[in-house]
């Protein structure tokens, strides 16, 4: 990789890995969610640093220009947290479905016990 | 034995007294519970100024979570079989004995009112017929039950399938997704004929375009339900 596109997509995950480093300090998001940015915020830093990993496995997977290993990485990442945003949406709707079920009945308890009163 | 009958409803408010009323002049003794998924329409309305007796969901679930919540109601309070009944006028009530008799007599767990073992009455489009055996026949394949009728919301199951239905149900269009997962947990099926008549007021809640996403995803939901872990 040239070093101006080293030091580039250095800035860039740089920023992104303080982006999420505030948000989690201003706790707007939970730390159980932000793991898989930090993860891939990490790798991504590591590749960039060390240059050498990246060359080993793209020559391993025979990949001609290295850089597109590193999008392919990105690409993986991005994948995989949305994979997880699906999943932890799944548990939310299992949630709320479950609190509007119980508030519904309470409140026709409710509305019960104020009838015979 | 304690019978509850769920209307589950969502906006009908001109049909649903018709239904309260044909409910209780076949059965006068018969508890029944109107399951109003936020509807838009004055059906809350309607439930309140004729004193029925209702539960009113804070935000629309669907007909899946608002069947549940019918079955946690009646897990809640300890009934012995609970009866689903839709809305809009398409299920008679004076069948409700023939939906109870096999499940008093302990020969089925849960009884399912088919329009298409008879043949008479509202038979549906050709379009929805074919593909109402479509998933007929997957059922079949996946589980080994013949169900005429998989999507009919006209059905009575027992305690224990109250209870399971009360942890357990499918949100989106249920039907022949807790067909499955009943059949898979060992529960016993069966189907009793009974007339259906065409809908009185309001709207299916699957219009033309919807039933291609209707049909992918129940097929899906059955096929993943067969393999899955939790049942």
């Amino acid at each position: 990789m040239v070093q101006s596109v080293r030091a580039f997509l250095l800035c860039c995950i740089l920023v992104f890995f303080i982006s999420i480093i505030i948000l989690l300090r201003n706790r707007k998001i939970d730390l159980k969610y932000s793991l898989l940015w930090l993860l891939s915020a990490i790798v991504l830093i590591v590749a960039t640093l060390f240059p050498q990993i990246i060359y080993f496995l793209s020559a391993l997977i025979g990949i001609e220009t290295p850089i597109n290993l590193v999008l392919i990485f990105t690409g993986m990442f991005s994948v995989l947290i949305i994979l997880s945003l699906t999943v932890i949406v799944s548990k939310l709707n299992k949630k709320i479905t479950e609190l509007v079920q119980s508030l519904a009945l309470l409140e026709k308890r409710v509305r019960d016990m104020e009838n015979k009163l | 034995m304690k019978v509850l009958v769920i209307i589950p409803a969502f906006n009908e408010e001109e049909s649903i007294m018709n239904t309260i009323n044909s409910l209780k002049n076949s059965n006068s003794q018969i508890d029944y519970c109107i399951i109003n998924d936020c509807s838009t329409d004055g059906t809350e309305l309607v439930c309140k100024t004729n004193k029925l007796n209702y539960i009113s969901l804070p935000s629309n679930l669907g007909i899946g979570g608002g069947v549940q919540t019918g079955y946690k109601y009646a897990f809640q309070n300890n009934y012995d079989i609970a009866i689903q009944i839709d809305g809009d006028g398409q299920h008679n009530p004076l069948y409700i004995p023939n939906l109870i008799q096999p499940i008093e007599n302990c020969s089925a767990d849960m009884v399912i009112g088919s329009r298409f073992i008879e043949k008479e009455g509202f038979q549906s489009t050709s379009a929805r017929k074919a593909g109402i055996r479509l998933l007929k026949n997957l059922i079949f394949v996946c589980c080994g039950v013949k169900i005429n009728d998989p999507t009919s919301g006209f059905r009575a199951c027992n305690k224990e399938m109250i209870e399971f239905f009360a942890k357990n149900y499918a949100q989106d269009y249920p039907e022949p997704e807790a067909i499955i997962a009943a059949k898979l947990k060992g529960f016993n099926i069966i189907e009793v004929p009974v007339i259906m008549s065409e809908r009185q007021g309001g709207k299916s809640s699957i219009d033309f375009l919807k039933s291609i996403y209707y049909m992918i995803k129940v097929s899906l939901a059955i096929i993943v339900n067969r393999f899955s872990k939790i049942n």
